[in-house]
């Protein structure tokens, strides 16, 4: 799993590239907090490149967010496709956080 | 039990530097040996020959004037002829001048003398009683045809007779010297008479039979024919000449020894002793005044007494030093290798678990400490590996423990029984959770809550092993206290006062004028269940952990199905005789990830024959080796295919089916499912 | 050397002498009393040797004994000749060559000491003539004016005849009884018996290869040599006696040469006794020439003993034609043997 991030005004990028599952679901939450010691607390996860996600997965992004969330941060998520929106979808997470079809989108908001 | 200490290293250096340096120290042991024994016999042969000379030097001492007596003489008859008393005045001043002496001659031709005198011959010998005069000649001894005067003659020259007996003088051995003189006769110088001087050679016989040559060697004189003069073996002088001895003995050498012997000949060579049957060796040397030959026999084995003993002292000294060097080299090689048998004493004590031995201390910084030291880190590695694995294999125990405990958890509160209730007609269920080695969490539920109320439920509990077993406990029990309380009034207010503004809104939205008691009537509400049940497992999760939950509950009289989904696959619907399809849901989030989730509640009818099938993820998430998933679309088209079977039938297949797609990979999350199949109620189905 | 004896003529003398004493003691032989031994004397030619190894034999078995003969056997020697002795009455018996017998026989007919011939030993002629392989002379006539040595009486017989058949004159030297002239080179050729003196040189270092020899036997001069006489008035007066000697000394001699070792033990004591040089190799050599000259090789050969008159005839023509003798003796008054083994027979 691979990470590419970059700042947008007050949202920092976090592109998310390969599978998130039980080996590697934890690099996420690691990078998450690694952004949020960094002083980036409002991220904007892109999914585009994710190729899947297991329920690993889910658990870490839930942990990062609500981490995040404690801090007074918050995380947003962006142009997911396929697999990941339909998990994104059944598991009800797109209803837990805000989700974009894009990444303008996503930074356009507040 | 093995030798203590192994002798093979040991015996086979000794005898390889054994061998070697055996053979480097014989080849000079010989090459010594030889190179002295060649010498020593140069220097044997020339002892020997020196000695043959000194003999024939000490005899021709004595031979060698004899013919200058008899000469004088001659010289005397040629020049004057002398008057009877004169000849015989002068052969008796001879015989009183030469020891050697023994008698002379003056023996004149047929009537040389005077005529009508065939013989004249005066002659002087030595008596006991002193010097004898007489005359030789006479019909019994016509001297004119012997040897001694004939040859001489015939030869004109100086000349040595044989060597004979001479009977009347006391047995003495003789040899007689004659010189011819001459006159002038008719004009023409002619042999007028020979003048003879007599030899005893008693002490010449006495002097080479007396001559000890070594211990058992021995001197011997031949004639110019080869006759014996002296000869160890009794009764060959005089008998036997050298030839006939080698024709006797069919000797063929010894005839050509002698040959070359008589040609005066000189040699030393080797020989088989005839007379003593002895190797040895023989040199002869010609005595020149008489044409004879002096041989001697030395014995091989005492000429060469210090080539011998030479061997003997080569043979001992190299016997000996082999001796040493063996000793030595046993030793040493002992030596090299005692380490090596202390070293092989620890390392067997090693090898049977005592890691602690104590590896030997050794001096020299050589090829058997460093041995000795990587036996010390064998050691210590091996120490700290086994420590290491003991540690591992705690660990492993443990983990596997706990997955043991997950999965006992796990499969203890899951209901295992069916048909779970044979006594009503209604439904037809069958559940079945596939574990995978590690536990995934998941769980299934049903059971009765109200009057012909069902409820039936499938959870995953994110995450794996004891926490997840936990969690998903925690889950299945707080879902069903929660719905089970859900038939009591007090227990149905105290719940109502709780729930909050956002459910009931919720409520009230999709089931516009549906009070309490209607719900009451109903049952337990899934969306509630749920909603409840995910405040509570949502409050103090540090963790994280999350359960996706499909509950739902059947009114067993009008097949009516009231179901929520908190983040859960949809279930396939199967209508008797119809397509199976998935059942839309809400996509409500799962449950206990966020406190304040509400969840909404749907309905569906289910006609008799109806079913449904319940699933967790590990049944579409299934993958074979090539990570491809098993996905919706094969589940719906399986459920399609066995759509007629009993619910039981349908878990079977499917079950059989995932495992023919993995194709041997390794289960990664459990496989649940559960379905159900509405029969009607009795009166329906009138 | 001289006052000792160089050659055996003393110790023959002295044999003599005892011999004789003997016969004046004992009186004629003829007389000798029946039931008693017989007293003879048989003299030899020459001192002991393989040569005479059948009448020591006989002597030493006691054949001559048997045939009731006391028979005393003369070594002869250089100096002593058989037919003087036989004329003197010392010796009864004596060994001849056939050329001397004949000699003898025409110097003694008509006179008492006419000789008779009894036996006939060797058949074949022994004699042969040395040289030097390396000294040019390849045949008889090359020794025309060389040194030749030969040895006296009967033994230039033959090679006088040789010289004149063939013309030639070798300038001859008297020969000793050694070899030793010719081994240090002062003849050309000397004389040698097959059985002795051949071998001698051989003992002395010569090979074979290195010797020529030329045997008159090949020359056509086969003079039968040894042969056994008597008196004719021995005969006369005792042919019982003749035939005893004679059939002892054959005896002895089959003897001899059936039992070479025991015949050689025998020799070589009596050669001992005469003090003469003693080789058993040199024995053994003679005694098998000796078979070689005496027994018959083939069947036309002649029986041992016997005479023939054609042998007889050959000798005898050379002797005439060389002067030895005016005229031929009548054979059958010569050779007595025959008649005499027939009488006995009768």
């Amino acid at each position: 799993m691979q990470f590419t991030q970059n700042k947008e005004g007050v949202f920092l990028v976090l592109e998310v590239e390969g599978r998130m599952d039980a080996a590697t679901s934890s690099q996420f939450e690691a990078h998450c907090l690694g952004c949020l010691e960094a002083g980036d607390k409002r991220l904007v996860v892109d999914l585009s490149k994710l190729e899947y996600i297991s329920s690993a997965g889910l658990r870490s992004i839930l942990s990062a967010a609500k981490k995040l969330k404690g801090a007074g941060g918050d995380m947003a998520f962006c142009a997911m496709g396929g697999i990941v929106a339909e998990v994104f979808a059944v598991s009800g997470f797109s209803k837990l956080f805000p989700t974009f079809p894009s990444r303008q989108e996503a930074l356009a908001r507040s | 039990m093995k030798p203590l200490f192994p002798r093979g290293l040991a015996l086979r250096l000794s005898a390889l530097v054994l061998t070697g340096a055996g053979a480097v120290f014989v080849s000079i042991v010989l090459a010594t040996y030889f190179m002295a024994r060649e010498a020593l016999l140069h220097q044997a042969e020339a002892n020997a020959r020196n000695f043959s000379q000194a003999l024939v030097n000490h005899i021709e001492s004595v031979l060698a004037p004899i013919p200058k007596i008899a000469q004088g003489m001659a010289y005397d008859m040629e020049y004057g002829d002398l008057a009877e008393a004169d000849i015989f005045q002068r052969q008796r001043r001879l015989l009183q001048d030469n020891e050697a002496l023994y008698g002379t001659a003056v023996a004149f031709e047929p009537e040389g003398r005077r005529k009508g005198q065939l013989y004249y011959a005066p002659y002087t010998f030595r008596t006991p009683l002193g010097p004898k005069a007489t005359f030789l000649g006479g019909p019994d001894y016509r001297y004119h045809g012997m040897d001694w005067y004939q040859i001489p003659r015939e030869m004109d020259r100086i000349e040595w007779s044989e060597p004979y007996y001479d009977e009347g003088g006391g047995d003495s051995l003789m040899a007689t010297c004659s010189v011819p003189f001459h006159r002038v006769k008719d004009g023409k110088q002619s042999v007028a008479g020979v003048v003879t001087a007599d030899v005893s050679l008693e002490w010449l016989k006495r002097l080479v039979a007396g001559t000890s040559v070594l211990d058992t060697g021995y001197a011997y004189l031949i004639t110019r024919t080869g006759t014996y003069v002296t000869h160890p073996a009794s009764g060959v002088a005089y008998n036997e000449s050298i030839f006939s001895r080698a024709e006797a003995h069919q000797d063929q050498a010894l005839r050509q020894i002698g040959q070359d012997m008589i040609r005066g000949g000189s040699k030393f060579l080797p020989q088989t002793s005839l007379h003593s049957g002895k190797q040895g060796f023989l040199v002869y040397a010609p005595l020149p005044s008489t044409g004879w030959s002096l041989g001697v026999f030395y014995p091989r084995d005492e000429l060469l007494a210090s080539v011998h003993t030479l061997a003997l002292v080569s043979a001992a000294l190299g016997g000996g030093g082999f001796l040493a060097l063996a000793v030595l080299i046993a030793f040493i090689a002992r030596g090299i290798t005692r380490p090596l048998r202390r070293l092989t004493v620890a390392a067997r004590d090693v090898a049977e678990g005592n890691l602690d031995a104590q590896m030997p201390e050794l001096g020299a910084k050589d090829e058997v400490r460093e041995l000795a030291e990587s036996f010390g880190h064998m050691q210590t590695s091996l120490r700290d590996y086994i420590r290491d694995l003991t540690q591992a294999t705690a660990s492993r125990e443990r983990m596997e423990s706990e997955l043991r405990i997950a999965h006992d958890i796990q499969m203890g509160i899951l209901p295992k029984i069916f048909p779970p209730f044979p006594n009503r007609s209604e439904i037809d269920l069958f559940a079945s959770l596939v574990p995978a080695r590690e536990v995934g969490g998941d769980f299934y539920d049903f059971f009765p809550c109200g009057e012909d109320q069902f409820c039936f439920l499938i959870g995953d509990v994110s995450g794996k092993g004891v926490p997840a077993a936990f969690y998903m406990a925690v889950a299945k029990t707080l879902i069903k206290a929660v719905a089970e309380s859900a038939r009591s009034g007090e227990q149905r207010r105290t719940d109502e006062q709780r729930i909050t503004d956002e459910q009931r809104k919720a409520d009230e939205g999709r089931t516009p004028g549906m009070d309490s008691a209607v719900r009451a009537r109903r049952g337990a509400d899934p969306g509630r269940i749920l909603t409840r049940a995910s405040n509570d497992l949502a409050q103090d999760n540090e963790s994280c952990m999350f359960v996706t939950i499909f509950c739902a509950v059947l009114n067993m009289n009008t097949g009516e199905v009231r179901y929520a989904s908190a983040g859960h696959n949809p279930p396939v619907l199967l209508r008797a005789g119809g397509v199976p399809e998935y059942l839309p849901t809400q996509q409500e989030p799962v449950a206990g990830a966020m406190e304040g989730v509400v969840y909404t509640t749907d309905t569906l009818i289910l006609a008799p024959g109806d079913g449904i099938l319940l699933y967790t993820d590990g049944v579409t998430e299934a993958m074979n080796p090539d990570l491809a998933l098993y996905g919706e679309d094969r589940l719906l088209e399986q459920v399609a295919a066995r759509g007629a079977l009993e619910p039981k039938a349908l878990c079977e297949h499917l079950g059989r089916d995932i495992l023919s797609f993995a194709s041997g990979a390794e289960q990664s999350d459990d496989i649940t499912m559960l379905a159900l199949r509405y029969l009607g109620s009795g009166e329906n189905a009138g | 050397m001289k006052n000792g004896l160089k050659s055996p003529g003393a110790a023959c003398l002295l044999t003599l002498t005892l011999a004789l004493a003997m016969a004046l003691l004992c009186g004629p032989v003829a007389e000798a009393r029946a039931g008693e031994p017989k007293r003879a004397a048989l003299v030899l030619q020459w001192q002991p040797q393989a040569q005479f190894a059948g009448y020591y034999v006989a002597h030493a078995k006691g054949f001559y004994r048997e045939a009731g003969v006391e028979l005393a056997i003369i070594p002869g020697g250089q100096d002593v000749v058989a037919s003087r002795l036989l004329a003197q009455g010392r010796a009864q018996f004596a060994t001849m060559f056939l050329s001397t017998g004949i000699e003898r026989r025409v110097e003694t007919q008509n006179t008492p000491q006419a000789i008779v011939h009894l036996a006939q030993l060797v058949q074949r002629s022994a004699l042969m003539l040395v040289t030097r392989a390396d000294s040019g002379i390849k045949e008889p006539k090359d020794l025309d004016g060389k040194r030749v040595s030969l040895w006296d009486n009967e033994f230039q017989l033959q090679p006088r005849a040789l010289f004149q058949r063939l013309g030639i004159k070798p300038t001859i030297i008297p020969q000793s009884s050694s070899v030793n002239l010719f081994l240090r080179g002062g003849v050309d050729a000397a004389s040698a018996m097959w059985y002795n003196e051949f071998h001698t040189l051989l003992a002395s270092g010569l090979d074979p290869e290195d010797l020529r020899v030329f045997f008159y036997r090949d020359l056509d001069l086969n003079f039968p040599e040894d042969g056994i006489y008597t008196l004719e008035k021995t005969l006369n007066a005792d042919p019982e006696l003749c035939q005893a000697v004679v059939s002892a000394s054959l005896r002895g001699w089959e003897y001899a040469f059936a039992h070479p070792e025991e015949a050689l033990d025998i020799v070589l004591t009596r050669m001992s006794e005469a003090h003469v040089p003693v080789s058993r190799v040199h024995q053994r050599f003679m005694l098998a020439r000796m078979r070689d000259v005496m027994l018959p090789a083939t069947k036309t050969d002649t029986p041992l003993g016997e005479l023939k008159e054609a042998d007889y005839q050959g000798v005898a023509t050379a002797l005439t034609s060389l002067a030895f003798i005016k005229k031929t003796p009548s054979f059958k008054d010569f050779s007595r043997g025959q008649a005499l083994r027939t009488g006995r027979s009768q």
